[in-house]
């Protein structure tokens, strides 16, 4: 029962932050905050490939040098999912970045950050 | 040559260059024929490619040697050969017209856009030629950050409100494929697509595979911009600068739309499809496309957003053959995505010379256009009859094919919907016609042809349409068995 909790946790985890990134991305109106519910939404779906990847009474990934006849799969992480989350929070960093020095140069030509006044100067500027 | 290079090949001539061009960022002219340089060397390989897989034969290209299922597969196939051709042949024109335009819309020369196009261009190329789950997300993730940056590369700070709401959206719809390709691989264990085709079949469908689908097509249904996810593309394709809505629009929904088709195809498969009820849902959603796509396009002012809204009900067109399940439809499908890729390059190319050389961009003053652009605007109605799908034009054929196709799968009622986006699609475009060429305006006007390049870019669009539209059944029948081989569908 325990072990099933604290097996489950991470994903209920992963749940919360996927939903609570949408959710701020939805519903906030200031376009930093917006950028801040997307990184959280990266964060929980990096969380679940992790969680995939672990399993109980498991090691690192690492063959000791002196084993002989074959490798216990059971023994060892997944090492997979991990090398493709350090590709995902590179591709999510660039992501940040884009987004970081577009909300730069609105700040420059619009002073706000503020969705509908942005959009409203938009609107304004046709 | 060993032809197990041509897949590695047709990406790299894009990718080296690219990092070869900040060198000359300065010089965008000379950074302008590298470019080009580099996408006629993709487009040459594509070529040699699809000579070699036209026979339905499929080259493999282990990346570093490593066997599938542990290493990165590539695979060109006639299906992939054949959009790669497209893209590189698509950009290569685009990129040839746009020299001008792109001098006097990104005067910011910090901004190095041909390299940025260059790796935009290779991403797409790298999505259609990979086949792996997780090596196509990183593609997914160069090419929509690439797209960003190309739509805020204008000097319309309006650009850069767009680019970040489409990256906001992007970003949720590349999350969510992410999301999904982590159920799959939990579901199977593998990354490869074929291997992960195999280990679906045996075990069938669970909840985590199911879970797996829905989130990778919502997100890639978010990436191409289907009806209900479509919000961050009008904005987009308008506020970005001319050259770069002009790289864009035609190329990278048309890339998605192949991504979707061939996970959906190839991955999940059309046992797996029925039984999960995909292809109805594909054809509600593509008929609300359709509708509200070409209502929003007629209530549009700006020729740009015009366009905009119209690829929208030609995407809804296009996943709704899709959706009906039967093969005459997925090859006119598969057409459409070819004529529609070409009439929209022209498209924008037409109104990046309007704006470019008379500053219009409202179809309202199009009027004034008469008699000044006799060649574009002969390109223009070439290309907008093509799109309302006038017979002997390209634009039918797409459109003709999906009808039969249709009939042939017992659901007249999409036939009557084909038709029906023809005459919305009609409504629009004759309203721009009517304005051009239809208004009484005052005599003694003097020819001010834009630049050389768009002029010889759009006519040859143009006379490309009038070409495919004669070959279109050649291609549809070379395609039947080649694009999409019997045991796939």
């Amino acid at each position: 029962m325990l072990n099933q909790i604290v097996g489950l946790f991470n994903y209920g985890a992963t749940f919360f932050l996927i939903l609570f990134g949408i959710y701020i991305m939805i519903v906030r109106n200031n376009y930093f905050r917006k950028t801040i519910g997307m990184v959280i939404l990266q964060t929980g779906v990096i969380l679940f490939f992790i969680s995939i990847a672990a399993k109980w009474g498991a090691s690192i990934p690492i063959i000791p040098h002196d084993l002989h006849g074959t490798v216990d799969p059971t023994l060892y992480e997944n090492p997979l999912p991990h090398a493709l989350m350090l590709t995902a929070i590179v591709v999510g960093v660039s992501t940040l970045g884009v987004a970081l020095t577009l909300l730069v140069s609105i700040f420059r030509s619009y002073h706000t950050l503020e969705e509908d006044k942005i959009l409203k100067e938009m609107g304004d500027r046709k | 040559m060993n032809p197990n290079m041509i897949p590695a090949l047709i990406f790299l001539c894009p990718f080296m260059t690219a990092l070869m061009v900040p060198f000359f960022h300065t010089k965008r002219s000379v950074s302008q024929i590298l470019t080009l340089a580099a996408l006629a060397g993709s487009f040459f390989f594509s070529l040699k490619g699809l000579s070699i897989t036209g026979n339905g034969s499929v080259i493999h290209h282990y990346m570093g040697n490593w066997t599938p299922p542990y290493g990165i597969e590539w695979r060109l196939d006639t299906l992939s050969a054949f959009m790669s051709l497209l893209v590189s042949a698509l950009a290569f024109i685009v990129i040839f017209a746009t020299g001008v335009t792109v001098e006097k819309e990104c005067t910011n020369a910090k901004i190095p856009y041909y390299t940025i196009v260059l790796l935009h261009v290779a991403s797409l190329l790298g999505i259609i030629l990979t086949h792996d789950l997780f090596n196509l997300f990183v593609f997914l993730e160069v090419a929509s950050l690439t797209a960003y940056a190309l739509v805020a590369s204008g000097n319309d700070t309006r650009g850069n409100v767009a680019s970040f709401r489409y990256l906001l959206i992007g970003t949720a719809g590349a999350s969510f494929y992410l999301l999904g390709v982590g159920y799959l691989y939990a579901a199977t264990g593998t990354l490869n697509m074929t291997d992960m085709a195999l280990r679906l079949q045996e075990l069938g469908i669970s909840r985590t595979v199911f879970l797996g689908v829905t989130l990778i097509l919502i997100g890639l249904a978010i990436k191409m911009g289907l009806f209900p996810f479509h919000g961050w593309l009008p904005d987009a394709y308008t506020h970005a600068s001319d050259s770069a809505s002009a790289l864009i629009a035609p190329l990278m929904t048309k890339v998605m739309i192949y991504s979707f088709i061939r996970i959906v195809l190839w991955v999940i498969g059309r046992n797996t499809l029925t039984t999960l009820g995909i292809g109805p849902i594909l054809t509600v959603f593509g008929t609300l496309a359709i509708v509200a796509g070409s209502i929003m396009a007629f209530m549009q002012r700006r020729f740009k957003r015009l366009l905009a809204y119209s690829s929208i009900s030609h995407i809804g067109l296009i996943m709704l053959a899709f959706g009906l399940g039967n093969k005459t439809a997925l090859i006119g499908a598969f057409l459409h995505i070819l004529n529609h890729a070409c009439m929209k390059a022209a498209l924008f190319l037409v109104a990046a010379t309007a704006y470019h050389r008379h500053g219009i961009d409202d179809i309202f003053d199009f009027s004034k256009l008469r008699g000044k652009m006799p060649y574009t605007m002969a390109a223009f109605c070439v290309a907008a009859l093509s799109m309302v799908g006038i017979p002997p034009l390209a634009g039918f054929f797409g459109k003709w094919y999906i009808l039969v196709g249709s009939l042939q799968a017992g659901k007249p009622i999409f036939a009557v919907l084909v038709v029906l986006s023809s005459l919305l699609t009609a409504l629009y475009f004759f309203k721009v016609i009517e304005q051009t060429f239809f208004h009484r305006q005052k005599e003694n006007v003097t020819v001010q042809e834009g630049p050389l390049a768009l002029v010889i870019s759009t006519g040859s669009l143009a006379i490309g349409l009038l070409i495919l539209g004669y070959f279109a059944p050649a291609i549809f029948h070379w395609g039947f068995n080649l694009l999409v081989p019997a045991g796939v569908f």
